[in-house]
């Protein structure tokens, strides 16, 4: 792939788009020139950004899907309602995710497949049924995690779920550039965004444990979601095979407090991959 | 098509007005080394509605020249004196190219007398633009390539101009070369270019200065641009989005330097909410 994605005139679908980088995404592809579908589980936050890019961007064409991506069927359905309504779809932004805290002997089973479902089977379904409006030219986003790089403790299904995502999603990177297609892998640590609010708990972490733990976690994200959204985007026109987002400036000591005896390896991973405020990028 | 007389008889303007005469207006301007031409598609677009105007600039197309050397405020006061002349207080306005910004100097000189404001591919925010301008300001070659315009170099001019090809008709070559051979075409030419800018691109201090004279407005402003563009990248769209945060905008695909011309009749869907906004 080397010609540039061009965003003008082109259909964009885009999953979480009612917050944190999908809500940017969505005003950045809008201000690209892209219609838009935008999905999500909560209508009440959709709806004003849809209202807000309508606003702005009269001569695009805004449609709103409210789904469940937890919920095979409604996935599903929602690949086969915008394949039908969409035929031909320039760009396919696989960008909900739902995190879970607690140890692995803390969550439930269910609650670690729902995060499977949401994080990885969903993008999985979404990308195969919409794969036939795909075609030369057209582009496609996983929106892994830095914890899709490495997995510490505490995050057992989140980074199952993500490293799922990165493995379909640099298969598919090399399948699909046979069909001219291009694939971008992002890996966001620390992006200021409504995940820490909406993450679920695990069914037997202690009561005394959850908001310390959320506050620790909400800390963590200090990087602006805006930011984020025009970093992805500069990575699509580029076709970047993998972009790598995040802050470091407060995550060591917020990862050693949350994770007192893993943290050291993570914060290695953590300053190699990304050594300053300004984000690393590999190819 | 008319010319009218304005300023006494000292300078011939070329008008094209469709429309009824008691509808608002709408004023369409071209751009550098351009005509009326370039607008003539949103007529019958608009017209049925609005009274809408296009203009060939003093000393562009077949108008008459200033006398003194062509500036963005002089251009401004010409095409404010013109309406003038038609009867015209209050006006929607539309630039392309360097009509932009003329548009946004007329909004700065005379704000009351904008209702509201279109710039399409407009000059203005940013310095990047077509090799084909910058060289004309290296001395001596400017008048050289613009004396040049002819069969072989018209199309080639219009070909940067638009994505699509097709659009490049021998109509609109014709036009090219007949406006190339009026007298003051290179002259007029010349001295907007190098008022505007230079080898290295456009000059940012006018453009700062007339983007802080326009910046404190809150007329409704739509701005447009084609994402083909090669005389005046698209990238500019997001520093007029900077400029005028409570304007709405439109990136089309596929299309260049002119989206009234390319997308005329989306062009002309976009538009219409934005002028139904003030009854002038």
């Amino acid at each position: 792939m080397s010609s540039p994605y061009r965003f003008a005139g082109q259909t964009a679908v885009l999953t979480g788009a009612a917050s944190g980088i999908g809500e940017h995404l969505a005003y950045g592809l809008a201000e690209r020139g892209s219609d838009l579908v935008l999905v999500d589980i909560d209508e009440a936050r959709l709806k004003p950004v849809a209202d807000r890019i309508r606003g702005s961007h009269p001569g695009i064409t805004v449609t709103t899907v409210i789904a469940d991506l937890a919920d095979r069927s409604a996935v599903e359905g929602l690949g086969a309602r915008i394949l039908a309504e969409h035929p031909a779809i320039g760009l396919l932004i696989n960008n909900a995710g739902i995190a879970l805290g607690g140890r692995f002997d803390q969550v439930s089973v269910e609650q670690f497949e729902t995060v499977m479902n949401v994080n990885f089977r969903a993008p999985m379904l979404l990308t195969h049924a919409l794969l036939p409006a795909l075609s030369s030219g057209s582009h496609l986003v996983n929106v892994s995690s830095l914890f899709g790089l490495i997995a510490p403790p505490g995050q057992s299904a989140y980074s199952a779920s993500k490293f799922a995502l990165r493995g379909l999603s640099e298969a598919l990177r090399a399948e699909l550039a046979e069909n001219g297609i291009g694939v971008t892998t992002v890996h966001p640590g620390g992006i200021r965004t409504r995940i820490a609010e909406s993450a679920l708990v695990g069914i037997s972490v202690p009561e005394s444990e959850i908001e310390p733990n959320r506050k620790l976690f909400a800390a963590l994200l200090s990087y602006p979601a805006d930011k984020a959204a025009a970093l992805i985007l500069r990575a699509v026109a580029k076709r970047q095979a993998r972009l790598l987002i995040s802050s470091s400036a407060k995550a060591p000591d917020i990862l050693a407090r949350l994770f007192p005896v893993g943290h050291a390896r993570i914060v290695r991973a953590l300053t190699t991959a990304s050594a300053s405020r300004s984000p690393a990028v590999t190819r | 098509m008319k010319f009218i007389e304005v300023r006494g008889t000292r300078i011939r303007i070329r008008v094209h007005e469709s429309g009824s005469v008691s509808a608002p207006a709408v004023v369409l301007l071209h751009g550098i080394g351009r005509s009326l031409e370039d607008w003539s598609l949103q007529h019958s677009l608009l017209d049925d509605e609005y009274r809408v105007i296009s203009l060939d600039m003093p000393g562009f197309g077949l108008s008459q020249r200033l006398p003194a050397p062509t500036t963005l405020d002089g251009l401004a006061d010409g095409v404010w004196a013109a309406l003038s002349e038609l009867g015209l207080n209050a006006v929607h306005l539309m630039g392309n190219s360097l009509g932009g910004a003329v548009s946004m100097t007329m909004l700065a000189s005379q704000p009351d007398r904008v209702s509201t404001l279109t710039l399409v591919n407009s000059a203005g925010f940013g310095k990047e633009v077509t090799i084909a301008l910058r060289l004309l300001a290296v001395p001596g070659l400017g008048r050289r390539l613009l004396a040049r315009v002819d069969a072989r170099t018209a199309p080639r001019m219009e070909r940067q101009i638009f994505a699509d090809r097709a659009l490049v008709t021998p109509e609109r070559v014709e036009m090219a070369i007949r406006i190339a051979r009026q007298p003051d075409f290179a002259a007029v030419y010349l001295e907007i270019a190098k008022e505007l800018g230079g080898f290295r691109g456009i000059a940012a201090p006018w453009r700062s200065a007339l983007l802080q004279r326009v910046s404190g407005h809150t007329k409704p402003t739509m701005l447009v641009w084609g994402d083909r563009d090669v005389i005046l990248p698209s990238a500019h769209l997001a520093a007029a989005r900077v400029a005028f945060p409570h304007a709405q905008s439109h990136l089309f695909g596929g299309t260049g330097h002119m989206p009234q011309i390319e997308r005329a009749e989306e062009f002309a869907r976009l538009v219409r909410p934005v002028l139904a906004r003030v009854s002038v």
